[in-house]
């Protein structure tokens, strides 16, 4: 998770007059929400997640932020169930931590769904997620 | 006698014209990105069958419901809005 920084806006035919330009650090990354069974444990629940950091880190990503939603009902059935706990992760800008992650989803079948974008900064992204989240835009219709 | 908008001959003058709630300006189009996971945001987007309002109504900007749509179709996805609202399907 190095942290990435901005271009030089510098026309290329004007090589930095040696003045320092300011940079603004951010960190490409993606943003993976997936959606869990519900009738997964607490347990089996925290084993599948030790497993998809451990497929992250082998891959050579890392996992930013872990999030979790919540169990809350889905707007439609998927796979015969009515209701998902979501989690979200932010990992850094590792294409193959996310190729492996990804398919690691696919072979689980504790997982119903996913969704992952790709973000400009992870820290900004996860900022206006945990502004969400307290506003309570997130968390509602979490119990029904 | 001219065409109504619905295909059947009307009176000239005769008849209310549905108002249809007009805004020149749209919330969204201040917003830089359209988050997807604010459904609150999106459902005054949306009819109450879960489609997309066009932006004559809402005053969107062309950019602004390109915006919209990627926003509504991640929503979508990830079961956070339905794709139809009402729909049942038959066993």
């Amino acid at each position: 998770m190095r942290p990435q920084t901005a271009r030089n806006d510098n026309p290329p035919g004007n090589p930095g007059n040696n003045q320092i330009v300011k940079e603004k650090t951010y960190m490409q990354g993606y943003e993976s929400i997936f959606i869990l069974d519900p009738e997964v444990n607490q347990d089996q629940q925290k084993g599948l997640l030790e497993k998809f950091k451990s497929i992250v880190d082998k891959n050579g990503g890392s996992i930013v932020h872990h999030d979790e939603w919540g169990r809350r009902k889905l707007a439609y059935e998927v796979k015969k169930r009515s209701h998902g706990v979501y989690h979200m992760f932010y990992l850094d800008n590792t294409p193959d931590a996310l190729r492996a992650l990804e398919n690691q989803f696919r072979l689980e079948d504790d997982v119903i769904k996913w969704l992952s974008v790709s973000v400009e900064d992870v820290e900004e992204e996860f900022g206006k997620y945990k502004k969400l989240k307290s506003e309570g835009t997130i968390a509602q219709n979490m119990i029904e | 006698m001219t065409k109504g908008t619905n295909g059947t001959a009307r009176k000239r003058g005769s008849g209310a014209r549905a108002v249809v709630p007009r805004r020149k300006n749209s919330e969204l189009n201040k917003l830089q990105e359209i988050p997807f996971k604010d459904i609150e945001l999106l459902k005054n987007y949306l009819t109450e069958r879960g489609r997309i309002l066009p932006r004559r109504i809402t005053g969107n900007t062309a950019e602004t419901q390109r915006k919209l749509r990627l926003a509504v179709k991640r929503a979508r996805n990830i079961a956070l809005i339905s794709f139809s609202e009402g729909h049942v399907y038959p066993d």
